[in-house]
């Protein structure tokens, strides 16, 4: 193709399968606000050679991934029927009590993005929810301000450090 | 029917994730069998077992590893983009042995002249990503992938693609499109993968738990595997129980194991049974009725249902039936690719309806409305996850049309706690 | 050939026909919103479904290969039914403004409501709330009004390789969008238009500049001069039931005096005043050897994409401007002059069949009277849509004469409307100038047609000039990869390049009327050859108000004024960051009058840094 007239020659150029995988990349080198920034996305498009509004198509259609900043901790609350039945509604209002916030949204320090999901394959532990990459299962009330609680002292802790 | 131990043979703690541990289980004398035979008879043996994939279709392996394109570069793709509601066996294999999936692998690959494979593996599972790489490495060091396998002389090594969120990419078609780093939409078939795949060369895509079976298919023999369980699609089988079951889990059972006997297996209900959906959010969804059925594919087509991924959902007395519509069909409105007009709108609506329903807002007609609305869905949706709505939600309303008319005008508090 | 059954009645089609050509050949009409002709079918709408015997379930007819013996059935109950409920949900979501949309009358989606009888709308209403897009020059973006066909994301990646827009996020929230942060205006789009003529709903369409054209009509001080592309003359006819490639040369003249122009002149004169501009730089380039090749420089769409995917080959771009910017230019100087018209009551109005002659009258260097050169660029349809709106009955209209000084053409300017025209035009006057011998036979053959990328050499005074035609930016960059590779080994595969950033030239436009399909468009080329053919002059530099142009105004072609006034510069753009104008860089500048000839034509100074 060589759309650009970019002098890069073909085996330095990453190959178009590799997309996904920089994505992942670019998204986790935003730790604190978990999200794949513009100018990573250019860099990727213009790595692959390919448009910028193509490179933006693929990143929209999957839900990893997300183009606006996030809060440092993303929970993934699983909301499948196994984890409707035993109590996922029950953990969504806690949340949204302890957090002030709702589907999609993020705390106003940037802490926590709340986002429901659709299955994280772990039925057997309902209710569950990921945060950023760590799962947590068998979820109840306690334990949900179990997880959020060690989680701020965490952060706490490396902003003192 | 009892409670088997074959897959499960290979999952105990410690066996299946350590590749010496593995070989000293009888690990990789499946593979061995196989590189001593032609290709083609490895193909024959897999056909003659009579293995059907265990990612929901229910194709024959056999079949579909012979129809692949000989005049070109094969690629071989493991599906383990595992998203089905329900499911966990294939992150229970992963996670328990790595190495039962990379034989499997090594013997599909040497079937079908492919030297170059990948397993597309969800995002959800980032600990298993980088454990099965790790297992990656570890058969390359061991010779039991890379260059020259077992001496063999046969060459086969294995990539590890992350996914990025998308139920549908779980078709074969589309999860070959996002392996090429484009949008997950499925493609019309014809042509089949196996033809026309990965960059248009022929391409075998098989499941984590169908490629798990295969070794055994070759240390046991396919009269073996053709003995166990249910005449029409034998073998072993991992069916994953969740929901109201007093233990939740992953249970080994010959095909065509009756679902009281997996419910039992799993300590029984917690409460009262009151319904349960099989083979994941687009199954069907039964009351007590489906006790009796039997789990396997023909068994379940024979009923009007589908096997589906094997998962097993119990729900009790205290489920909102209401809960249940809103939930499947907030998941097909959620993860529908957009790609085809029939599933980007059919969805839109039926979440619509659905949620008003279980808000208590609903109006009777919308009962018949849905029911319509899934039947053109199934007849112009451009791949089988938009068609598959039809079942889970026919059965849903059949099964429980009482409850879901009185949930109508009934206030309830999904749409509060879920604004 | 293969023989099938369509609803029971026999029809032999050729091997490889879809069902749904089948049943075209067979003249049975199957429904389709995503399907069309120019394009890959993709079977997202589903609505073509027809039940094939034997086979479970429906099948999509644009995907589903006929083969022999097969029954198709097209008309049952059952799929009456499914096809309307299916266009039932698709209008659940679709905006009813109908009677407001611009594409009211020409909507697919409309128009297969009225044929299917959807007398229901069951479904919730929802519409999307969506901004509509009108940060371009020339087009606008309204995803409320989207179906999702996937139509213009074909032809923006795959026909154009423009990759401007693609689907964005995923399920009922898909649209089709530039990348995050970008808008239409500031998107690598070139717009070419070619996403709107394949729109089958209001989703995607020309910014209208109606209002701005009626206002300077009505206004008693203004001088309104108009001038119509060469493409509108074949294409106008179709918007008043005419047939498409019908010649209404004369009629359109007559129709813009109707609506209140002052002043008709024709885009045809300063097509012949290109080819002398052009042939003469490309005479230049010959007797100084290069830089070859020497690419036209007549379609704003093409200028765009070169700068944004081809600015190392920006000095091989003609500096010339575009017919519609020389006619401009012309108009607010030397027109205005002779004529003594203030040229600030002047209104310098066109007719093109292009969108992206509306950003192309806004690049900066696009006013060299002093002034914008072009004020209001109307594409065919509005001119269409102002003509029904003043009650004109364009078939009753006699024709009449443009208005004297810069409307005469030859035969070579009126081809300029169809891929090759401007190649074939240039050759003419290119070799009678430069042998001094009179062609025998001014058709050049291998340059025409419809081939995406069409090559010819031809003797010029014993030198082998090597020319390539290519028309639809994707086949553009079939040559244009060419160039590049050959010029990094240091050759250069041809001399003079035509591009043409539509397919089938601007015949097939983006402001054309619809369909616009390539078939029309090869029946409008068809009418442009016709009337070279006819022509009493078919040689640019033997127009005679050109010449008067020269003698009068210009001077020489090529003189300082002509370059002062016809041509332009170009400037980089980067796909991967918001558009704007950025500084040119390389060249210099060019001066204004004073300069002279060599510095003009001579080789373009190295660039720093290429």
């Amino acid at each position: 193709m060589g759309a650009t007239g970019d002098v890069e020659t073909e085996h330095e150029r990453p190959r178009r399968e590799e997309m996904l995988r920089l994505f992942h990349d670019a998204q986790n080198a935003e730790p604190l606000h978990n999200f794949v920034t513009s100018d990573k996305l250019a860099e990727i498009a213009r790595k692959l050679d390919i448009p910028l509004a193509e490179a933006e198509g693929v990143v929209s259609f999957y839900r990893h991934f997300s183009r606006r900043p996030r809060g440092r901790y993303v929970v993934r609350l699983c909301d499948s029927l196994s984890c409707r039945i035993l109590g996922s509604l029950d953990v969504y209002r806690y949340i949204r009590r302890r957090l002030g916030i709702g589907r999609g949204q993020t705390t106003a320090d940037g802490m926590f993005t709340l986002e429901v999901v659709n299955c994280l394959g772990c039925c057997d532990t309902a209710p569950n929810f990921m945060v950023n990459d760590t799962l947590y299962t068998n979820l109840d009330e306690s334990k949900t301000e179990e997880v959020l609680a060690a989680l701020e002292h965490e952060a706490v802790k490396e902003v003192e450090r | 029917m009892r409670h088997i131990q074959y897959l499960t043979g290979y999952t105990s703690e410690g066996v299946g994730t350590d590749v010496e541990e593995y070989m000293n289980a009888g690990g990789y004398v499946g593979l061995q069998r196989a590189l001593a035979l032609r290709p083609r008879e490895v193909v024959e043996m897999v056909t003659d077992a009579e293995l059907r994939g265990r990612g929901g279709a229910g194709f024959a392996t056999g079949k579909k590893w012979s129809t692949v394109r000989t005049d070109s570069e094969v690629y071989l793709v493991c599906n383990a983009d595992e998203g089905e509601p329900g499911t966990f066996k294939d992150r229970f294999l992963m996670e328990r042995a790595p190495y039962l999936i990379l034989e499997g692998m090594a013997i599909a690959a040497f079937a079908v002249g492919a030297h170059k494979g990948y397993i597309y593996i969800r995002s959800e599972y980032p600990r298993i990503i980088s454990e099965l790489q790790t297992a990656i490495d570890t058969a390359r060091s061991t010779g039991v992938l890379g260059q020259d396998i077992l001496e063999s002389g046969f060459d086969f090594d294995v990539g590890l693609m992350p996914g990025g969120g998308s139920y549908v990419v779980g078709d074969e078609t589309a999860l070959l499109n996002s392996l090429m780093g484009n949008r997950g939409y499925p493609t019309l078939k014809p042509p089949y993968p196996t033809d026309r795949g990965l960059w248009d060369k022929p391409t075998v895509i098989n499941n984590v738990e169908t490629l798990a079976c295969v070794p055994l298919i070759f240390s046991e023999g396919p009269e073996w595997f053709r003995s166990i369980g249910a005449p029409q699609s034998p073998g072993p089988k991992l069916y994953c129980l969740s929901g109201h079951v007093h233990t939740p889990g992953v249970y080994e059972f010959p095909m065509g194991v009756e679902v009281r006997e997996l419910i039992e297996a799993a300590g029984g209900v917690d409460g009262r049974f009151k319904a349960v959906q099989i083979g994941g959010t687009a199954g069907p969804v039964y009351d007590e009725a489906a006790l009796d059925h039997k789990l396997d594919f023909a068994s379940m087509k024979s009923v009007g249902g589908s096997l589906g991924s094997g998962a097993v959902v119990v729900m009790n007395t205290s489920v909102n039936m209401g809960h249940v519509l809103e939930v499947i069909m907030r998941f097909f409105s959620e993860e529908s690719c957009g790609q085809c007009f029939a599933c980007r709108y059919g969805t839109r609506q039926l979440e619509h309806m659905a949620n008003e329903i279980a808000t208590g807002t609903g109006r009777e007609e919308f009962l018949g409305l849905m029911r319509e609305t899934a039947e053109v869905m199934y007849h112009s949706s451009l791949c089988p996850f938009g068609q598959s709505i039809d079942l889970a939600l026919t059965t849903l309303l059949d099964n429980f049309s009482d409850e879901l008319r009185a949930h109508i005008g009934q206030q309830d508090y999904i749409r509060e706690v879920m604004a | 050939m293969i023989t099938l059954l369509m609803n029971d009645t026999p029809i032999t089609v050729e091997d490889g026909t879809s069902v749904l050509d089948a049943a075209k050949q067979a003249g049975v009409d199957i429904p389709t919103l995503c399907h069309h002709q120019d394009l890959e079918p993709r079977g997202s709408c589903g609505m073509c479904m027809v039940d094939i015997e034997g086979q479970a379930g429906y099948k999509r007819a644009c995907v589903t290969e006929a083969r022999d013996g097969m029954h198709v059935r097209t008309n049952t109950a059952a799929l009456r039914t499914m096809r309307r409920r299916l266009l039932e949900l698709v209008l659940a979501t679709h905006p009813e403004d109908c009677l407001a949309c611009i594409k009211h009358g020409k909507c697919e989606l409309q128009n297969l409501a009225e044929k299917l009888e959807v007398r229901e709308l069951r479904y919730e209403k929802t519409t999307r709330g969506l901004p509509v897009d009108r940060s371009s020059m020339s087009i606008v973006r309204d995803m409320n009004k989207c179906i999702g066909c996937g139509r213009c994301v074909e032809v923006c990646n795959d026909v154009q390789s423009v990759g401007s827009i693609f689907f964005q996020g995923r399920g009922s929230e898909t649209v089709v969008a530039p990348a995050d942060e970008f808008e239409m205006g500031s998107s690598p789009c070139v717009n070419c238009g070619q996403c709107v003529v394949y729109c089958p709903v209001g989703a995607l369409y020309e910014r209208e500049d109606i209002d701005a054209a009626w206002s300077a009509i009505d206004d008693p001080a203004r001088t309104v001069v108009a001038q119509m592309a060469p493409a509108v003359r074949v294409a106008l006819g179709e918007e008043f039931g005419l047939e498409p490639g019908s010649l209404v040369t004369g009629k359109v003249y007559a129709a813009l005096r109707e609506l209140g122009v002052d002043v008709v002149l024709d885009t045809n004169f300063s097509a012949d005043l290109t080819i002398m501009e052009e042939g003469t730089e490309f005479l230049e380039r010959l007797e100084h050897g290069g830089p070859f090749p020497l690419i036209t420089s007549c379609s704003p769409g093409w200028i765009k994409f070169a700068e944004t995917y081809y600015d190392d080959l920006l000095d091989n771009v003609s500096s010339c401007k575009s017919p519609q910017q020389m006619l401009g230019a012309v108009i607010k100087s030397y027109y205005a002059d002779e004529k003594g018209i203030d040229q600030s009551h002047l209104t310098s109005l066109s007719v093109m069949p292009c969108t992206a002659k509306k950003f192309e009258a806004g690049r900066p260097g696009m006013a060299s009277s002093g002034r914008q050169d072009v004020d209001i660029v109307l594409t065919t349809r509005e001119v269409a849509r102002m003509m029904r709106q003043a009650g004109i009955n364009f078939d009753e209209l006699s024709e009449t004469d443009p208005d004297e000084l810069l409307s005469a053409y030859s035969g070579a300017a009126t081809i300029f409307g169809s891929t090759g025209g401007v190649m074939e035009a240039a050759l003419r006057s290119a070799y009678e100038l430069k042998t001094g011998e009179r062609l025998e036979h001014v058709e050049l053959a291998p340059v025409r047609g419809t081939e995406g990328v069409r090559e010819a050499t031809i003797d010029v005074a014993g030198t082998p000039i090597r020319v390539a035609v290519a028309h639809g930016l994707e086949n553009a960059r079939t040559v244009l990869d060419e160039v590049r590779a050959a010029k990094r080994r240091g050759e250069t595969p041809y001399h003079f390049i035509e591009i043409m950033a539509c397919a089938g030239g601007c015949v097939g436009g983006g402001g054309q009327p619809l369909e616009n399909s390539m078939e029309r468009r090869r029946q409008r080329a068809a009418g442009l050859y016709a009337e070279d053919s006819g022509a009493p002059i078919r040689r640019s530099h033997e127009n005679p108000e050109v010449l008067a142009l020269y003698e009068h105004f210009l001077g020489q072609p090529g003189s300082a004024r002509a370059h002062a006034l016809l041509h332009t510069e170009y400037r980089r753009r980067n796909p991967y960051a918001p558009q704007g104008f950025e500084a040119p860089r390389g060249r210099p500048p060019r001066g204004p009058a004073g300069r002279g000839r060599a510095q003009t034509f001579g080789a373009p100074g190295a660039r720093a840094n290429p």
